[in-house]
């Protein structure tokens, strides 16, 4: 080990490998290590530009960290429910001290006073009682100060609003909401979903969908679900009972979280209470938030308390709470908007308004007051309606099967083998391939092979050259990184750790090391395929390729296996090339590949248990032909363990193409 | 395997400390009932573990609520006697166990909507020093953005840990990988960043 950090800073023209450099910055290092890599990095301005650099990539994520989400990922409700919660378990466990049990939220309140643990307890308690109950007040006061009163709010909401419908062409108003139903008397019982609305004002047609456990279905408007037919029930259970409570309080079923629905509803009320407060939303944004709450006893069916949060800067509504009053305790419905958008019906696909038979789209009814939707045509046919077409460009969003689909060209361009290509999905639904190659041709090749999906709505594509990725950093005013010097793994005849037994085998210097190189480079092409491997499992979550359709499936599969079978005869010739030089008089036994695999889990665990077992394999196999590491790596090449090893991934590898 | 040997002798020698928690010493130090000692730590970590469970899964209200139950979980088991050396990788730990479990959609997670992108890209403008700086600014945020939405789930999750303070080791509790892992899904997060942001 001191030998290679030696060889690695200390030589003429040699650095340490930047993952040092890390280490250091981050204190990992050992003191011996870091005083030698200080001693380095005091003699050598490559190495201090280097570290800084790292330095600077880390000021950025502090400075994002800080700057950008840090003021808004606050939490929605405000910790609200943690002191009762601890109180009642602290009560269940019945250890509840005296002190807490008289003054628990006060004392809680306190706690970051070291409040307790003063002397004369009780006195300061009680005094902090008066204080607390004091400054309370006074917050309360602040905090509640109307601002506007709920009319004007309203009012200004509602002509925000339409000033936006206005402005827009035959507008269509794109609501996405997550939908969270729960209910008063059972805390686990908790529904969350995401519910799509697109409202085309001009026909007062509506188009709906809801994303429920990852898969996104459409709903069909037809008449609201008196009966509970076989239709009703295919329709989220939770978007009857939510439409049921809209309708039942004159409020708007396809426009619930707007300001005309919460006036419809106030407006039907006789006595109630209100009040305007100024409030925030999710990532800090000033808000105005108004609580109407109906005066005297409420029917069931009906809501017992509603709040509107508006942006202030807006008045656009972003949250809509409803509590209603149910047997069984009251039931919570929270609408969070997520995505609001007015276009024009001229940038939407006209089949969106189209109902069909699209095996993806659910036949379930919608509580609904627009006029029928015009029927079907003829040419709404299978192909015509696939999701691709229904939802064109800003809402359509790439699906875990388009991935694959580009995982498989990508594969069959040769590019998913450790060139600076990649295919991911953002969160704005899109499908990202992005990468930088060495040559025009190269380019060419990839942008070819990907032409089957390039037009697709979701998916983007930037392909550059070096050349190219170089010059638009120039533009941007960065510049170009200095060449690479790293050493990171080299042959070296001279400090190899299998020195002696290549000698004793071969009859050259020349020999030894072309069979070195010849090793460290088989095992290396092995690992690009199992590196491909690795990035397929963790390119999809366990649900998601348990979802995948059986097309999608296969693709993936058959890109596994195909990796698979690469680094099975790279791995076997490995071997066999070892064999004479450091297990001679071995003799071959069957390794078994462990499990029999039946399903996608059964892969993901496979090729794990592979990687982990390749990085070990080709870790012996660097050590042993490049630098020195010291005497237990020497021995490890020529140890039965290693043998097996390269006989267990074979095996593995051998056992992942046989997957049904 | 460089990074693996040189991080094994740094992670085995006795000098290197890599367990940086106080809080939970100076805790011991003081006579607070249990109750008292966990409100005190959720103070103290509630915010950091709430981003971090909305940075990697999202769903802010949900990561609230885990970010509570992690706390709870971390009250029960004191209560039942157990022994933790480290609160805070325990309830990081906790938490993200729960978010596994629960939400199960770290894949792709958007930082921030368009909304508050929006909304950030206005405050820039409104607050920066000079325009050119603002402007080099919001570009930067701009490319670290979308730089951290490219990030595989388990670099997400080792950067975010890592600008909550967490060392090496904990990471690795935290998300039970080896501590070299940790090393090397950190060095390729920089190494990203780096080249993605700086050229």
């Amino acid at each position: 080990m001191d030998k290679l950090f030696q060889n690695n800073i200390s030589e003429e023209g040699e650095h340490p490998p930047r993952e040092m450099l890390l280490l250091c910055v981050d204190g990992e290092l050992a003191p011996r290590e870091a005083a030698q890599l200080q001693a380095h990095l005091e003699a050598c301005w490559y190495c201090r530009v280097r570290t800084k650099k790292i330095e600077e990539a880390i000021a950025d994520i502090i400075e994002f960290d800080e700057q950008v989400l840090k003021p808004r990922f606050t939490p929605p409700n405000g910790w609200r429910s943690f002191d009762r919660q601890l109180s009642l378990q602290a009560t269940e466990s019945g250890n509840r001290s005296l002190l807490s049990k008289v003054f628990g939220p006060l004392g809680r309140l306190f706690s970051t006073t070291r409040f307790f643990s003063v002397p004369r307890p009780l006195f300061r308690v009680v005094a902090a009682l008066l204080v607390a109950v004091l400054v309370g007040a006074i917050a309360v006061r602040l905090k509640r100060e109307p601002v506007v009163s709920a009319s004007e709010l309203l009012k200004n909401a509602t002509d925000s609003q339409a000033q936006q419908t206005l402005a827009t062409t035959e507008p269509v108003v794109y609501q996405k909401l997550q939908v969270r139903r729960s209910i008063a008397q059972a805390s686990a019982s908790q529904h969350l979903m995401s519910w799509e609305i697109w409202n085309d004002q001009a026909r007062a047609r509506v188009r709906q969908s809801v994303t429920d456990d990852g898969r996104r279905r459409f709903l069909r408007a037809v008449a609201p679900p008196e009966n509970d037919n076989m239709e009703a029930t295919a329709f989220p259970e939770v978007l009857i009972g939510l439409g049921q409570v809209l309708l039942a309080n004159h409020m708007d079923p396809q426009r619930p979280l707007s300001p005309a629905s919460y006036q419809a509803w106030r407006s039907s009320l006789g006595q109630k209470q209100e009040e305007v407060m100024k409030s925030r939303l999710a990532g800090g944004i000033d808000a105005f938030t108004l609580r109407t709450v109906p005066a005297g006893p409420v029917e069931m069916g009906r809501i017992t308390e509603a709040v509107m949060v508006v942006r202030a800067r807006d008045w656009h509504p972003g949250e809509l709470r409803l509590r209603v009053r149910a047997e069984g305790g009251d039931i919570e419905y929270e609408l969070t908007e997520i995505t609001f958008e007015v276009v024009s019906m001229s940038v939407l696909s006209p089949e969106i308004f189209l109902e069909q038979l699209e095996q993806q789209v659910a036949s379930v009814p919608v509580v609904t007051t627009a006029s029928p939707p015009p029927a079907p045509t003829l040419k709404a046919t299978r192909d015509s309606l696939h999701p691709s077409s229904l939802i064109p460009h800003p809402f359509v969003a790439a699906t875990a099967e388009l991935e694959v689909e580009i995982l498989r060209l990508l594969n069959q361009a040769g590019a998913d083998l450790g060139e600076q290509v990649s295919a991911s999905r953002t969160g704005d639904g899109l499908l990202r391939v992005e990468g930088i190659v060495e040559t025009n041709e190269r380019e060419a090749d990839i942008l070819r092979s990907l032409e089957p999906v390039i037009n697709h709505p979701a998916v983007r594509v930037e392909i550059k050259t070096v050349a190219e990725a170089v010059a638009d950093e120039r533009r941007k005013g960065n510049e170009a990184p200095p060449p690479a010097k790293e050493q990171r793994v080299e042959i070296q005849s001279d400090s190899m750790a299998a020195e002696s037994e290549l000698r004793s085998y071969f009859k050259s210097n020349d020999e030894a090391r072309q069979f070195a190189a010849r090793m460290v480079s088989r095992s290396q092409r092995a690992m690009r395929h199992l590196y491909a491997m690795k990035r397929l499992v963790n390119q999809f979550s366990a649900e998601e390729l348990h979802s995948l359709g059986p097309e999608a499936r296969a693709k993936w599969l058959a890109l596994i296996r195909s990796h698979a079978r690469v680094y099975q005869q790279e791995i076997a010739e490995l071997r066999q090339e070892l064999r004479p030089v450091f297990f001679p008089s071995t003799s071959e036994t069957a390794t078994p590949g462990g499990p029999e695999i039946t399903n996608m889990a059964g892969v993901v665990s496979a090729v794990e248990r592979l990687f982990e077992l390749g990085l070990a394999n080709d870790g012996v196999i660097l050590s042993a032909f490049t630098t020195s590491t010291g005497d237990a790596t020497i021995t490890a090449i020529k140890t039965g363990a290693f043998r097996q090893s390269l006989l267990a991934a074979e095996a593995l590898a051998a056992r992942l193409q046989s997957t049904p | 395997m460089l990074l693996q040997h040189i991080l094994r002798k740094a992670t085995t020698g006795a000098a290197v400390e890599v367990c940086d928690d106080t809080e939970t010493l100076r805790l011991k130090q003081e006579t607070l009932t249990l109750e008292q000692k966990v409100t005190r730590y959720f103070e103290q970590w509630r915010d950091p573990v709430h981003r971090y469970m909305v940075a990697v899964f999202g769903h802010p209200a949900e990561a609230e609520e885990i970010t509570q139950e992690a706390f709870l979980q971390l009250y029960r088991s004191l209560r039942a006697g157990q022994q933790i050396s480290n609160a805070r990788a325990w309830v990081f730990r906790a938490a993200h166990n729960l978010g596994v479990n629960r939400i199960k959609s770290q894949q792709f997670v958007e930082l921030l909507d368009e909304d508050s992108w929006e909304e950030l890209r206005r405050s820039l403008q409104d607050t920066g020093p000079n325009p050119e700086q603002k402007l080099l600014q919001q570009e930067k945020f701009s490319r670290l953005r979308a730089s951290i939405a490219r990030l595989t789930p388990p670099e997400r999750q080792c950067l975010h840990l890592r600008t909550k303070g967490l060392r090496y080791r904990e990471i690795a509790e935290v998300l039970d990988l080896s501590t070299t892992a940790v090393a090397e899904t950190l060095y390729r997060v920089i190494d990203k960043l780096t080249k993605e942001n700086n050229g």
